[in-house]
């Protein structure tokens, strides 16, 4: 296969004894994007990243990463890719700059520690035992490791999993940095927001076959669910059966009354309920509007919701 | 070499740093010592004898615990496959591994020759290459045996478990603890498929009657079949995670 994508996979399949886990996916990663995998639980995320990293053996298809077949080739790869894992344990014993340099010499290639310290924020514990770290430090440890061969292409299996939103924030700053650097990124996220705000394009798999391929936009966009959401507080109850351009979904009258509407045309349904409240001599306390997101669009081609 | 070299390195830090594995390598060892020869020894032969099967226990010890069973606990915690994902080859790993514990289990038996020298007036080997090439080649034995459990068992219970079972036949049967000659004779022949009782035996000649490497080439190379086994196990069987 040609060296023009980072990335590319034809027809892989993969089962574990009778399950099967990929059942024929197809996908080019670009040169330099942030590629999102998306996927419920059990989809096929974790298998299908693993198998770029030759960590698993694809049972058929072809797969080319940079250029290099993971089945003879492995060598190749691992020089050029950094990996982190969707779980890592390191030695307890050790520092965090011990496993960083031990790392670090595996390969031809070396960042400059220092700058990896730096960029996850681990300068100051770089004296600390792995065992003393929390979640987040560790998770920060994981992508230092991921990058001290100063990769191509970067693997994040979930890499923001189960920490708090600050640290979350902290990390995709650090994402944000790699993709400036030109790396390549293939991410997997339980998280919707993660995906929008770091992903060039996002793949939605589900039971191991490709759903859908785009950008965040384009998804939302192309969906069905492409109308917005309007959420109003008034002051009495609303006759909603005057205004045409808006569909209720919630509704709940507890002194003042709170709706939520499905609306297609934003412009033409704030008009029309604004004129429907003066008609009505009611008045309008708080107006909302939200546009859809990815996770609308997962809803409605997975039917299941994304994380659970 | 530099990457094996810096495993070793790691894994000695590892090691050391763990307030159990130093208990366990190092005070223990001592205290089964003034122990054993304050109660049996008496005479400088009789503690050698004792010394010597000492040494076997504890480089026993040393090889089972220390390596096999902490080697499983790094495969089931994750840690294993973290490494398996960067381009280092295995075998680099694993000699660095290898050279930490010889390196762990040579001081150790330092330690104890000359403790049990001051103190108990032992008999020191008197050729030293025989007692270099049987004691290295016992420490290796139990290594490659180690590396074989840890292949072979798929949990930390179970490794734990398949140690104890060859661990405590082989400290007691094999002349380590009770001489072999007390022994009923059934039990002398069950002690002959041991391979600790190659090491003991070995040992034994060497630190008490003088024997040189021709006197021990059966022990020599029955230990070597040993590894020849333990290693053919462990390549078979090894798992990354």
């Amino acid at each position: 296969m040609s060296n023009q994508f980072a990335i590319s996979v034809r027809n892989l399949t993969k089962s574990y004894g009778r399950v099967a886990a990929l059942k024929g996916i197809d996908l080019d990663v670009e040169k330099g994007e942030v590629f999102g995998l998306l996927g419920p639980n059990g989809a096929g995320k974790t298998t299908l990243i693993e198998i770029l990293e030759g960590l698993r053996k694809a049972d058929g298809g072809q797969v080319s990463v940079l250029g290099f077949d993971p089945g003879r080739e492995l060598d190749e790869i691992k020089q050029r890719i950094g990996i982190q894992l969707q779980s890592s344990s390191f030695y307890r014993r050790l520092t965090v700059i011990e496993v960083m340099r031990q790392f670090h010499n595996y390969y031809k290639k070396r960042a400059d520690l220092e700058q990896l310290l730096e960029l996850v924020a681990l300068n100051e514990r770089r004296k600390s035992y792995v065992s003393d770290l929390s979640g987040g430090q560790k998770q920060r440890l994981a992508l230092a490791l991921a990058l001290v061969n100063d990769p191509e292409i970067v693997f994040l299996d979930e890499p923001t999993a189960g920490l708090d939103a600050q640290v979350r924030r902290q990390l995709w700053q650090a994402i944000e940095q790699m993709k400036r650097s030109g790396k390549t990124i293939l991410l997997t996220t339980h998280y919707i927001e993660e995906a929008e705000r770091l992903c060039d394009r996002v793949c939605i798999i589900d039971e191991g076959l490709k759903v859908v391929l785009d950008t965040p936009s384009k998804l939302i966009s192309g969906s069905r669910t492409r109308s917005a959401r309007v959420r109003l507080t008034t002051l009495k109850p609303l006759l909603l059966a005057e205004v045409n351009s808006v569909t209720p979904m919630e509704a709940s009258v507890n002194g003042n009354a709170t709706y939520v509407l499905q609306v297609d045309n934003t412009g033409r349904a704030i008009v029309d309920l604004v004129g429907a409240i003066e008609k009505q001599g009611n008045e309008l306390l708080e107006l909302q509007i939200t546009r859809a997101t990815l996770e609308d669009v997962f809803l409605e081609l997975t039917g299941k919701e994304i994380g659970k | 070499m530099n990457i094996i070299w810096q495993e070793a390195n790691v894994h000695t830090k590892i090691f050391f740093r763990e307030r159990q594995a130093v208990f366990w390598g190092f005070i223990f060892p001592i205290l089964l010592l003034v122990l054993f020869c304050s109660v049996f020894g008496g005479t400088p032969e009789r503690s050698t004898m004792l010394v010597a099967g000492l040494i076997c226990i504890n480089v026993m010890s040393g090889a089972l615990f220390a390596t096999g069973v902490v080697m499983v606990a790094a495969r089931e915690q994750g840690i294993l496959r973290r490494y398996k994902a960067a381009p280092v080859a295995l075998w680099k790993i694993i000699t660095g591994l290898l050279i930490s514990r010889l390196i762990a289990i040579t001081l150790t038996t330092t330690l104890l020759l000359a403790m049990a020298r001051y103190f108990y007036h032992i008999l020191l080997p008197t050729n030293l290459v025989a007692m270099i090439a049987v004691f290295a080649t016992g420490a290796l034995m139990f290594c490659a045996i180690a590396f074989a459990v840890a292949s072979v068992a798929r949990t930390v219970a179970q490794a734990n478990g398949l140690v104890q079972i060859i661990f405590m036949p082989m400290m007691f049967l094999s002349g380590a603890t009770f001489p072999s000659e007390l022994m009923p004779l059934w039990m002398q022949k069950v002690a002959q498929i041991l391979p600790s009782s190659y090491y003991v035996s070995g040992l034994k000649s060497v630190m008490l009657t003088g024997g040189g490497l021709s006197d021990n080439a059966v022990n020599l190379a029955v230990m070597g079949a040993f590894i020849l086994i333990s290693v053919g196990i462990s390549t078979r069987f090894f798992r990354w995670e």
